[in-house]
């Protein structure tokens, strides 16, 4: 997730005019080119150092954290006390400005503020704020990596990375409270693939085909044309380009770690917090609202909690499958799924208003719940070998259809008819290892998890959206990897973390040996 | 001819330009008047809305002037037309605790047919109030 301006700025000014912008990333490009005199009382005028800066971390305990940040001539200094039950309030300060952040014991509302230093007056954050921010949660991060951060530390960080894209549009002063408004839905399980991101322009709700794209999450370009760091590129057929194309309906979006919640990619020493709002935000700012943050200050105002609350996503921080670089990278065609390690079962849905979706993989959402779009139609194949997947579908107004299998279509296109009910099954059958569901809003959202040959959805109500699991075996038999997401043995993915071949290659009898010494579970017969 | 609402708004105008350069060229406090406060925004906006890319430049400060500078105003005015982004009206004005010779004003605007409260920031340049975020 970046500020609005970045995005465009950093292709510009890098890949344009060869300069180099601090490492901040996020921030807005500083004040150094309006002729105009630097108000006195702010810190604009002097752009900040490209140097990382100077951590000093003068008390660090599991409960307390001081310290202060110097990056050329500025310095942010940095207090924070409290843990995850205790409560805790944080305090930075930087160019005259205080930002606070607060809950109480136990307590689930977060108070954020901001105000001048000298007079407790009212302040926005200014570029020149937002990239000392940004180059101090990175060098935190930096300075922290690898060890286990206490909760307080956490909370500066993402904190910091929140201040870091604060827009300049929205009073710093808010209560975040988990309401229904105030949720996140963590998508660690699209890590590098493709995801819809949509936004509404500021526009209350409103989405139009124009609005939404198709993003690579989590994905990082460390260098682009000409050599320029950290950008992101979006797709005009059959070519990538470094410009955005504000509104074109089904762009591709990658690079910067999209729907991260912090500026651009995390500094090493993190895993990627991903979630759909942060996504949303990144895809808003980064490819249709270059110009002012106005256009996606809701998109901001969703993802704040977010920051605070969602969950890190393991092995997302400095893997090397995630960075690219525009010499070597050879981008695939539309449609065609992103991420090179095995997959178990993959599916593509052609929904109201936006014809055929890129294809997704092992759990991830097909369609969309927030939107209203009724899937009308729908392909399912599993790339495992001697698998196929077999399925039949109820349209609407009609009977089930006859069963296809692997990639076949079942539904319809351009009838405006929903598909209204899914059953599916592997050939050979694999029972409970096949497990799918269906978004139902007029229901209440997801249904649970029907088990292979089962029926979901709802004969006369619009299917929003589905996700499909596929586990090709049990953990005690040796075969295909296994893919973490798509099995609901929690072994899978224990023993993906501890021996990535079990995953990447094959499951063979040390992996089922390990059943025992990574899950600690009886051995495998 | 003139007209006498016209005419009006155009004396209320000079004046509030007037205190305006007072305020600034004597460095003495006095009562600001907030329709100068407005007017600032206001003037950017027009511009925009003309899609007059010197003078929306010419409205702007700081670090808004910055990224006009920088990226040129084709994709803001594309915006802007194409979200119908447009002032309404000034709610409050407070001094920049930073800063004390720039506001920070609450508008109202207007964005994609319905009503939106945001902050701007207006500082003094060459003489007058600019725009300096949006």
């Amino acid at each position: 997730m970046r500020s609005t301006l970045k995005g465009f700025l950093r292709w510009t000014t890098v890949g344009m005019m060869g300069l180099v912008l601090p490492a901040a990333g996020c921030g807005r490009a500083p004040d150094d080119g309006s002729g105009e005199p630097a108000p006195t009382g702010t810190a604009a005028g002097t752009p900040p150092a490209a140097t990382p800066g100077e951590l000093v971390i003068s008390e660090a305990s599991d409960s307390v954290i001081k310290g202060t940040f110097t990056q050329g001539e500025r310095t942010l200094s940095f207090e924070g006390h409290g843990g995850a039950t205790t409560g805790y309030d944080i305090t930075v300060r930087l160019n005259g400005a205080v930002l606070t952040a607060a809950n109480q014991a136990g307590g689930a509302t977060h108070r954020l503020d901001g105000v001048a230093e000298a007079n407790g007056g009212v302040i926005q954050l200014s570029d020149d704020d937002h990239a000392l921010l940004d180059a101090f949660q990175k060098e935190m991060d930096r300075h922290t990596a690898g060890a286990t951060r206490p909760f307080i530390q956490q909370q500066l960080l993402r904190l910091s990375a929140l201040w870091s894209q604060y827009p300049s549009s929205l009073a710093l002063k808010q209560e975040v409270s988990p309401d229904q408004e105030r949720t996140f839905t963590s998508i660690c399980s699209s890590y590098l693939q493709w995801r819809h991101a949509n936004h509404d322009c500021d526009h209350g709700g409103d989405y139009a085909p124009g609005q939404f794209a198709l993003a690579s999450v989590g994905e990082r370009w460390d260098t682009g044309p000409g050599g320029q760091t950290t950008h992101e590129f979006f797709q005009d057929e059959p070519f990538w380009h470094s410009s955005t194309f504000a509104h074109k309906g089904g762009a591709y979006i990658a690079g910067d770690c999209l729907g991260h919640c912090g500026a651009d990619c995390p500094a090493g020493g993190s895993n990627q917090i991903l979630t759909q709002d942060c996504l949303d935000h990144d895809q808003c700012v980064s490819g249709n609202h270059s110009s002012t943050s106005l256009f996606c200050d809701d998109e901001f105002t969703q993802a704040v909690d977010d920051f605070m609350n969602a969950p890190a996503c393991p092995g997302t921080g400095i893997d090397p499958q995630s960075i690219r670089n525009w010499e070597t990278v050879n981008f695939p065609n539309q449609g065609v799924e992103r991420k090179t390690g095995p997959r178990a079962i993959c599916y593509s849905a052609h929904i109201q208003d936006f014809n055929w979706t890129a294809e997704v993989c092992d759990d991830s959402m097909e369609g969309f719940t927030d939107l209203g779009k009724r899937i009308e139609a729908i392909k399912i194949r599993s790339p495992i070998q001697g698998v196929s997947v077999c399925y039949k579908g109820l349209v609407q107004g009609r009977t089930w259809s006859a069963e296809v299998c692997d990639n076949a279509v079942v539904g319809t296109t351009g009838q405006g008819l929903r598909l209204e009910g899914l059953v599916v099954r592997t050939i050979p059958d694999s029972g409970h290892l096949l497990q799918y569901t269906a978004f139902i809003q007029s229901q209440g959202g997801w249904q649970p998890y029907s088990l292979s040959n089962e029926v979901i959805g709802a004969q006369g109500l619009r299917m929003d959206a589905v996700k499909i699991k596929f586990c090709a075996h049990e953990v005690c038999q040796i075969g295909a990897p296994l893919i973490a997401g798509s099995c609901t043995d929690s072994c899978v993915a224990a023993i993906c973390a501890a021996d990535s071949f079990c995953c990447n290659n094959s499951w063979d009898s040390i992996c089922k040996g390990e059943v025992h010494t990574v899950c600690g579970r009886p051995g495998c017969l | 001819m003139e007209t006498t609402t016209t005419r009006r708004f155009g004396i209320a105008a000079a004046l509030a330009v007037a205190v305006a350069a007072a305020g600034l060229g004597s460095g003495c406090r006095r009562r600001e008047d907030a329709r100068v406060f407005a007017a600032a925004v206001e003037g950017f906006f027009q511009a925009a809305a003309k899609q007059d890319c010197a003078a929306t430049k010419r409205a702007t400060a700081g670090d808004l002037r910055a990224h006009l500078e920088q990226q040129g105003c084709d994709g803001l005015f594309e915006q802007m037309e194409k979200h119908g982004l447009a002032y309404q009206s000034s709610t409050a004005v407070k001094p920049d605790g930073r800063a004390p010779q720039a506001r920070i004003l609450e508008v109202r605007l207007r964005l994609n047919g319905k009503e939106r409260d945001r902050l701007l920031r207006v500082e003094q340049a060459e003489g007058a109030w600019k725009l300096a975020s949006l």
